[in-house]
């Protein structure tokens, strides 16, 4: 087997991180080593304030570790790259643009003409299903649709890993489901590696290669679990089967455990 | 038309009550004229041409200070934003000067350029400058991280971030200053005036101040 396919593409090394803010610091990540392989869709659940977004900042480069670093492609994170693309929590998309001037703002930076950047555009908004939205400011698209407009602005401009930061927390539960279909479309159409984090375990179980488990904060490895589902039927024959209905309770387990430390 | 309208009222019950104080003599009419002498005054002067020359002069220092405010003003702010020690060293000058009444340097920037239009300028520069950095600093800082974190993932670099989110982001803030700072050039700019000059309407007034008129005074 060649090197370069037993190589991680992200690869997280005794990653940790304090924040100081004020005279208290909080310590978010302690020694957190994962790694996660080319094309694969690797999610880390943990409960809320465990340090996921911290992670994602690092892997992205916003953030600087306070200890251990980040490799991708063998090579260690210094700054932000478009190798690397993130959905935040947040949707973080630009007020003061329409749907069309926000996807095309990662083009901006490509060597491309204006041309092949309106029509590379406007395959992403067709891909995400946004026809009709182009001109549409953000405050005035719901929730599932503003979901689309940024993993639209951030699949255009092709980044070889996706970080997604609980992608569907704010989505009602149709919306939710919708989307996380979506997305798989997306992964198996692109074959990028994913690294998702979440806090609900049916979403990890459901769409992951992989599901580690978070302890609470500081936030390091708990557990891990190979999925390895049978992805040939629907939706509902893969959550209705015995074995989606085990993993997924064996996983609770462990993060009902670390919910429960948590909050003591 | 209809907020117009309202926001009239006040000025016409204002005007009313100081055209009756005038007319029963509560005080003085030569010290306090009625409105309507006022602004009988008020169109002689701009109907003989007299004022125009006195007016131009005014509105370019104003208008020429309160520019050259927006250019320095907006990019000290936003350079505050970007950076500690820019904003460690600048912030506290601007709270230490902010309160100081401009007329106060007036003296001084005519020591330096005499009392021809430049001292002025730049009197009205330095005032309306204060505001126009502190909303456009408080409006860029204000800019939303991940909206930052968004564009540098997409491959902006700090030139490009600037440009394209912090100056948006903080445009509106940016506007109000420059709308404090339009009235604070006027201000100045007359108040200047009426310390030494040679033409504006400020000196108008210390012109007809000192054949002792105040009926041109107010107008
Ligand atoms: N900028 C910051 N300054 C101080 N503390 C922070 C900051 N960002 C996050 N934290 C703290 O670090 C911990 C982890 O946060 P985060 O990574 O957002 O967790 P999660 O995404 O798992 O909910 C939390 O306790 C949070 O309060
Ligand atoms: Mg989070």
């Amino acid at each position: 087997m060649p090197l370069i396919e037993r190589m991680a593409k992200i690869e997280t090394q005794g990653l940790s991180k304090t924040y100081r803010s004020g005279g208290e610091t909080t310590v978010a990540l302690n020694d957190l080593t994962i790694s996660v392989r080319e094309g694969e869709f690797l999610t880390i659940v943990g409960p809320s304030g465990c340090g996921k977004s911290t992670l994602l900042y690092i892997i992205a480069g916003f953030l600087k570790p306070s200890a251990g670093r980040v490799l991708v492609d063998g090579r260690p994170v210094e700054a932000p790259g478009t190798d690397r693309g993130i959905v935040f929590q947040e949707y973080a998309l630009f007020p003061w643009r329409t749907v069309l001037d926000n996807i095309l703002f990662g083009l901006e930076y490509q060597a491309l003409s204006r041309p092949e950047r309106l029509a590379r555009a406007r395959q992403y908004i067709e891909f995400m299903g946004l026809e009709g939205f182009e001109h549409r400011y953000p405050k005035e698209l719901s929730g599932g649709m503003k979901q689309r407009v940024a993993l639209a602005r951030t699949l255009c401009y092709n980044p070889d890993v996706l970080l997604l930061d609980e992608p569907f927390g704010a989505l009602d539960a149709q919306t939710r489901e919708i989307m996380q279909d979506e997305l798989l479309r997306v992964w198996r159409e692109t074959k990028k590696t994913v690294l998702m984090v979440t806090h609900s375990v049916s979403e990890a179980v459901y769409l992951s290669d992989r599901v580690i488990v978070m302890t609470s904060r500081p936030g390091t490895r708990k557990a891990e679990f190979a999925v390895g589902l049978d992805r040939a039927g629907s939706r509902e024959q893969i959550i209705l089967t015995p074995a989606f209905a085990e993993l997924q309770s064996r996983i609770w387990m462990q993060v009902r455990e670390e919910v429960l430390r948590s909050r003591t | 038309m209809a907020r117009t309208l309202q926001g009239s009222v006040p000025v016409l019950i204002v005007a009313g009550l100081w055209e009756l104080t005038s007319r029963l003599a509560l005080i003085d009419p030569e010290h306090l004229p009625p409105v309507s002498a006022i602004l009988r005054a008020w169109a002689d002067l701009v109907f003989s041409g007299h004022i125009l020359p006195h007016l131009a002069a005014t509105l370019y220092r104003a208008l020429a200070g309160l520019l050259l405010a927006i250019v320095f003003g907006v990019a000290l702010g936003v350079w505050m934003a970007r950076s500690r020690p820019v904003e460690r060293f600048v912030d506290p000058l601007i709270t230490l000067t902010y309160p100081l009444p401009k007329v106060a340097i007036i003296p001084l920037t005519m020591l330096w350029f005499g009392i021809g239009h430049l001292a002025k300028i730049l009197v009205v520069f330095i005032g309306c400058m204060m505001p126009v950095i502190i909303h456009t600093f408080h409006g860029a800082r204000g800019a939303d991280h991940l909206l930052i974190w968004s564009a540098q993932a997409m491959g902006a670099g700090e030139r490009a971030i600037l440009r394209k989110v912090i100056l948006p982001a903080a445009l509106p803030a940016v506007l109000s200053g420059i709308r404090i700072a339009l009235a604070f050039s006027f201000v100045i700019v007359i108040g200047a005036e009426l310390v030494a000059s040679r033409a504006g309407l400020g000196e108008a007034k210390t012109g007809s101040m000192t054949t002792c008129s105040p009926r041109s005074w107010l107008s």
